[in-house]
């Protein structure tokens, strides 16, 4: 029994199968976020534009930040600052509605024979599409102030680590969200705290010694240096760096299922 | 070939209560100490097993576990003790509509309701029309789900869920709700499966679609079984239940809401009329006149105990008001009725104002539970009679003012109020 709850398998299997289930919830959530809205899915990029315009100010002109690697490609601070902003909020968007997303779905796991993993998965493959649409408008603000490298190719490469990792992450916190309600209050907090310990609006460079250790073991920050790499300067990943990134993703993966199949079996009651 | 579409062994379920959030966690992973929850026993050592093609009746009363049991076989949770093993595809209809989303059009939430039901794209695609024929609701279909009528949304939610064709279907009260004419589709439907194998388990407090439709019954109480056998003795043994009093029964109306269509047929209506006071057949009166329904049935086999009823219509949905054998506190007819026989009701003084009116009606058992034969509820309207206009002390009655003439005193004091 407990062999089977761990082997993961069947559950992958079975998600294989309801993609097509996946992708209509997942349409739902994206287009439910801005329906009624005047500016529907333009929110999904004018939220972060806003952002960064007062963040380019404040980091830019106020306190002055400099980043070195982006020296030679000429590319204005601000989009620097975008390509870290898409992979925190990607990784935010999850980590923050993962606790009560499956709250939001009661009535389909009540009423119906649902397969409850799915949902962590529509939620993960809904911040993707917000993500891809910020990569895109990136991708175009570089390719009108800058050069467009072909190293571009590999964005979705250096994403899949993030992707993983999002998706066990959204699979333990959507659980655990169900037991203990705090967690819905706690997170938040985290993701506030995470974006300023991330190398969003700051190199890792300028980053005393003593702490450095920090961004090292950071998975966002391999991920967010990666992902400039490849989009603004027409650098390589840092293979090494990505393979461990994907063993941690698939690791974390694999055990965010396993602890959803363990928590599974008590959601109807617990709801 | 394996024959048992359903095999439930020795199943238990209790649903634990437990003293803080933490304690639901810790016991998950093996670590709560028992005395940190309590348990809510909702099922007791049910076991029972259902052949392929079979149409499986629940009853109960409200708590009896009906639901629960339902949502172990549709694995929504699983049995603190026992096993559960289903044959083939389960589709579950506990509550039409349950993944519609109010801010989406009638289309969109068909695909995804489609979706959760297991159904591809194509097959959606396909079957689009179908949806939109069965459900009936124009244009209704591209615009929000908000802005239906509760009629619209559940018409529109069965007409996805029975495009479904599964092995084992199981509803739960869902076709309580709607009109009559969205029932009558939803049992041709269910109909319509069984014709085809489907194994079908449904729970009703409808006792006369349980004893129709179905071919055996279970009785559950407390979450037990208490009783295993062919539809029509496990609601007589459900009723005497009733009676006894060690069962509460669920609420009925009196004369026979639209909720209670099924009949058992032990009579048939050959004909209804109205008469004046002399007994003379007319369909035309005038407001305050006395009116006599006279309604003749055919008993098919002796018929003891019967109440009465029957009410006033205007149009399709309005009911004026209902008249009972049980309102006049007599007990049920004491005769022993079989063959052919009238029964005659009069309405004294009938204060309706002009109009037309229909009459719809029933025979029913004497604690109302058990209807033999309902009459004007379906198809087209019976007793048709007019009030016609007349003047009352000079003024003259018109059918804008409503229904009935409501008696009143009127006084006029003068000087402020005391």
């Amino acid at each position: 029994m407990a062999f089977q709850t761990l082997n993961p398998l069947p559950a992958i299997s079975g998600l294989a199968r309801h993609r097509y289930l996946i992708a209509q919830l997942t349409r739902r959530d994206v287009l439910l976020k801005y329906r009624g809205s005047f500016l529907g899915i333009g929110w999904s990029f004018f939220y972060p534009l806003l952002l960064l315009a007062a963040f380019g100010l404040v980091f830019g002109h106020i306190l002055g930040t400099r980043w070195p690697q982006n020296a030679e490609s000429g590319l204005p601070l601000v989009l620097v600052m975008y390509a870290g902003l898409i992979v925190y909020n990607f990784f935010s968007e999850v980590a923050s509605a993962a606790p009560r997303f499956i709250l939001g779905y009661q009535s389909l796991i009540k009423k119906n024979v649902f397969p409850t993993e799915v949902l962590p998965v529509v939620l993960t493959m809904s911040a993707t599409i917000h993500a891809a649409i910020n990569a895109a408008l990136l991708l175009a603000a570089v390719a009108v102030f800058g050069k467009l490298h072909a190293a571009v190719l590999l964005v979705p490469v250096v994403f899949l680590p993030a992707w993983l990792l999002a998706l066990g992450v959204a699979w333990f916190l959507a659980a655990a969200g169900i037991f203990v309600r705090d967690i819905i209050q706690v997170i938040p907090v985290l993701m506030q705290v995470l974006l300023f310990l991330s190398p969003v609006f700051y190199p890792v460079s300028a980053v005393p010694d003593f702490l450095r250790w920090m961004y090292d073991f950071s998975p966002l920050t391999a991920l967010m240096e990666d992902f400039r790499r490849v989009c603004l300067w027409g650098q390589m990943p840092q293979w090494d760096r990505w393979a461990v990134m994907m063993l941690v993703g698939l690791a974390v993966a694999l055990a965010g299922l396993a602890l959803f199949r363990k928590g599974q079996e008590e959601f109807a009651d617990a709801l | 070939m394996n024959t048992t579409a359903i095999s439930v062994k020795d199943v238990s379920k209790a649903y634990r209560i437990y003293d803080g959030p933490l304690g639901r966690l810790r016991h998950l992973f093996g670590l709560g100490s028992p005395g940190t929850r309590r348990e809510f026993p909702a099922l007791r050592g049910i076991g029972f097993e259902v052949a392929k093609g079979e149409r499986v009746g629940i009853i109960g009363r409200n708590g009896s576990g009906k639901s629960t049991l339902l949502q172990l076989i549709c694995g929504i949770m699983r049995p603190s003790a026992g096993s559960i093993v289903v044959n083939g595809r389960v589709s579950a209809l506990l509550e039409l509509g349950s993944g519609f989303h109010p801010e989406f059009t009638g289309r969109e939430n068909v695909f995804l309701q489609a979706a959760v039901l297991g159904l591809a794209h194509s097959e959606i695609e396909e079957r689009l029309d179908d949806i939109r024929a069965f459900a009936d609701i124009d244009e209704f279909f591209d615009r929000p789900v908000k802005t239906y009528s509760s009629g619209m949304f559940v018409r529109l939610a069965f007409s996805v869920a029975a495009q479904v064709i599964p092995d084992v279907l199981v509803v739960d009260e869902a076709l309580s709700v709607g009109d009559m004419t969205f029932q009558k589709k939803c049992t041709r439907r269910m109909e319509e499966l069984c014709a085809s194998g489907a194994t079908v388990l449904l729970v009703s407090h409808d006792l006369h679609l349980i004893e129709r439709f179905c071919d055996r019954a279970l009785v559950l109480d407390r979450g037990r079984c208490l009783c295993d056998a062919s539809a029509a003795e496990a609601t007589m043994f459900y009723l005497n239940l009733v009676r006894e009093g060690s069962l509460q029964a669920p609420e009925h109306d009196a004369a026979a809401g639209p909720e209670q269509l099924y009949a058992t047929g032990e009579a048939s209506l050959l004909e209804v009329r109205t008469l004046d006071a002399r007994g003379q057949p007319r369909d035309v009166f005038v407001t305050g006149e006395d009116i006599i329904v006279a309604a003749r049935y055919r008993a098919h086999g002796p018929l003891r105990r019967l109440s009465f009823g029957c009410s006033v219509w205007a149009g399709v949905d309005a009911r004026v008001g209902t008249a009972s054998l049980r309102f006049e506190g007599s007990g049920p007819c004491e005769k022993e009725l079989d063959g052919e026989f009238e029964v005659r009701m009069t309405l004294a003084a009938v204060p309706l104002l002009p109009g037309t009116y229909s009459l719809r009606g029933g025979i029913y058992d004497e604690n109302l539970l058990h209807a033999c034969c309902l009459w004007g509820w379906t198809g087209k309207p019976k007793g048709v009679f007019t009030i016609a206009s007349s003047t009352v002390n000079g003024f003259v009655l018109k059918e804008s003012l409503g229904f009935v003439m409501l008696p009143s005193r009127w006084e006029v004091r003068e000087g402020g109020h005391e």
